[in-house]
C-alpha cells in the first residue's frame, strides 16, 4: 500500500513536471519569437522612417513579451534594461546575441544600425528555425514519459 | 545654463575636468563658448574672450565608445535617425547649443557623401544673450539692411537672436531659420519663424505669404548671396549675418559682391564691437 501511494505519487511528480517543462518551453519559444518579431520591427522602423527608438518601441505589440513583462520595461527603459531584467523564459546563450545589439543599439549611425539589426534578425531566425525543428522530437518524449508515468499509476490503481 | 545642460551629455571623465577646471581657473562658466572631443585625441574647450576664441586643452582622450555614446546620448538615443544632420556637420539640440560633427566619409556615386564614422563633436554653446540695445537703436533711426560680421563664434546667431526679440516687439518679423537654431519661446512677439527653408527660398515665400516689415537672417553664404540680392526689389528691410572677421576684407568678397551691389545693406555692423560701419556708395569700395 506504502509502495503504491509512493508510486503514485513520483508519477503524479513527474506528470506535473514533465507538463510544466512543457509549459515552460512554449513560453520560452513564444517570447523567443516576440523577440524576433521585435527586431524585424526596429530594423524595419530604423530602414523606412527613421523613427526614433521610443517611438519604434511604443509601437511594438506582442502578447507573449506583453505577459511576461518585458515590454513594459523596453518602452519605459529601453531594450537593453528589458534584457537585463530576466523577464523572459529564455535560456542565457539564446539571449546574448540581443544583448550585445542591444549595448550598441542607439549609438550607432544609421547604416552600421541597419546593418547590425539585419545580421541579428538572420541569427534570431537561424535559431528559431533549428528550436521550432527540434520542439516535436523533444514534445514527443516529454509525452511518452508522462504517458508511461500515467500508465504506470494506471496500473498501480487496477 | 547652457554648459550645464551638455555636461551630462559628456563621458563622466570629461565632466569631472571641465567642472575642475572651471573651480580651479575661476573661468566664468558663461565664458565657454566650445566643447570639443577628438577620437584619440585631447579634448578642449573654447573661451571667448576679447571677441576671439582661445583653446584650453584638456587631458580626457575620446575613444570610439566615448564618441559614439556622445552623440547619442545628444540626439536622445537614436543616433541612426540623424544621418541628414550628420552629413550636413551640425544639429542644434535646443536652448541654442549646437553640435557641430565631422568624420570619415565615403564618396558615393553621384558625389553623396556618406559618413562612416564621428571623429569630432563640438558643443558650440550659445553666448550669454548679448544686448541688442545698441543694435536695435541703430537700426531704429536708419534707414537699410543691416549685415551683421564677426567671425566664427564670435556671437552673430546671438545677437540676431536678441535683436529678433526686440524688434519682433514692434514689428511684424520674418525670422528665416535654415539651420533651426533659433530658440524663441515667447508667445507674444510678432515673429514668423521659418524653420529648414533654404535663406533665398524661405525670404521670397516669407515676402509673398506674410507681408513682413523686417526679414531676418543667418549666416548668409557666398552661394545664396546673388539669389538674395534679387529680393532686394520687395522692399523689405533685412537684418543678416555673415562670417567675417574685418569689413574691408568682406568687401571684397567677390562672392558677397552682388548683396553690396544690389543695395540691400546700407550698413555692416561689427559684431565684436559693438558699432557700424556705413557702406560706401554703391555698396563697393
Amino acid at each position: 500500500m506504502i509502495r503504491a501511494f509512493g508510486v503514485l505519487l513520483f508519477s503524479l511528480f513527474l506528470f506535473g513536471s514533465l507538463s510544466a517543462y512543457r509549459k515552460e518551453e512554449n513560453r520560452g519559444l513564444s517570447e523567443y519569437r516576440g523577440l524576433y518579431r521585435l527586431i524585424l520591427h526596429l530594423s524595419s522602423a530604423i530602414s523606412e522612417l527613421p523613427l526614433p527608438l521610443c517611438e519604434i518601441y511604443a509601437t511594438f505589440e506582442d502578447d507573449a513579451l506583453l505577459a511576461a513583462g518585458f515590454l513594459p520595461i523596453l518602452q519605459k527603459e529601453g531594450l537593453a534594461a528589458a534584457l537585463s531584467r530576466d523577464c523572459v523564459r529564455i535560456e542565457h546563450e539564446k539571449l546574448a546575441p540581443f544583448r550585445d545589439y542591444a549595448k550598441g543599439l542607439g549609438t550607432r549611425l544609421y547604416t552600421e544600425e541597419q546593418r547590425a539589426a539585419r545580421q541579428l534578425a538572420a541569427e534570431a531566425e537561424r535559431t528559431l528555425a533549428a528550436w521550432e525543428a527540434a520542439l516535436p522530437q523533444r514534445q514527443k518524449i516529454t509525452r511518452t514519459l508522462s504517458l508511461t508515468g500515467g500508465a504506470l499509476v494506471l496500473l498501480l490503481l487496477l | 545654463m547652457a554648459l550645464s545642460q551638455i555636461l551630462p551629455l559628456l563621458p563622466p571623465p570629461l565632466q569631472e575636468e571641465i567642472r575642475a577646471h572651471t573651480k580651479k581657473t575661476l573661468l566664468g562658466r558663461d565664458r565657454i563658448s566650445e566643447v570639443r572631443l577628438r577620437r584619440g585625441r585631447v579634448a578642449s574647450l573654447s573661451v571667448f574672450c576679447d571677441g576671439y576664441l582661445s583653446n584650453i586643452p584638456l587631458s580626457f582622450v575620446a575613444d570610439d565608445t566615448a564618441i559614439k555614446s556622445t552623440f547619442s546620448r545628444a540626439v536622445g538615443g537614436s543616433a541612426y535617425a540623424y544621418e541628414r544632420e550628420v552629413m550636413e556637420g551640425y544639429l542644434p539640440i535646443g536652448n541654442g547649443v549646437r553640435l557641430g560633427i565631422t568624420g570619415r566619409v565615403t564618396q558615393k556615386a553621384g558625389g553623396m557623401l556618406h559618413i562612416t564614422a564621428i571623429d569630432t563633436l563640438v558643443f558650440r554653446l550659445p553666448c550669454a544673450m548679448p544686448s541688442a540695445e545698441a543694435l536695435f537703436r541703430f537700426y531704429s533711426e536708419s534707414l537699410g539692411g543691416i549685415l551683421l560680421f564677426a567671425p566664427p563664434g564670435g556671437g552673430k546667431t546671438s545677437l540676431l537672436r536678441a535683436f529678433a526679440q526686440k524688434a519682433a516687439k514692434k514689428e511684424r518679423v520674418a525670422l528665416i531659420d535654415t539651420r533651426e537654431e533659433f530658440d524663441l519661446p515667447s508667445p507674444t512677439l510678432l515673429l514668423d519663424h521659418l524653420c529648414g527653408y533654404p535663406k533665398a527660398r524661405g525670404a521670397e515665400i516669407a515676402v509673398r505669404t506674410l507681408s513682413p516689415e523686417l526679414l531676418i537672417l543667418d549666416e548668409v553664404g557666398a552661394e545664396e548671396a546673388a539669389a538674395l540680392a534679387t529680393l532686394v526689389s520687395f522692399g523689405v528691410r533685412t537684418v543678416a549675418s555673415v562670417h567675417g572677421g574685418d569689413a574691408e576684407r568682406l568687401l571684397r568678397t567677390p562672392a558677397l559682391a552682388p548683396l553690396f551691389a544690389s543695395g540691400m545693406f546700407a550698413t555692416l555692423w561689427d559684431v565684436r564691437h559693438s558699432r557700424p560701419t556705413p557702406l560706401p556708395h554703391g555698396g563697393i569700395s
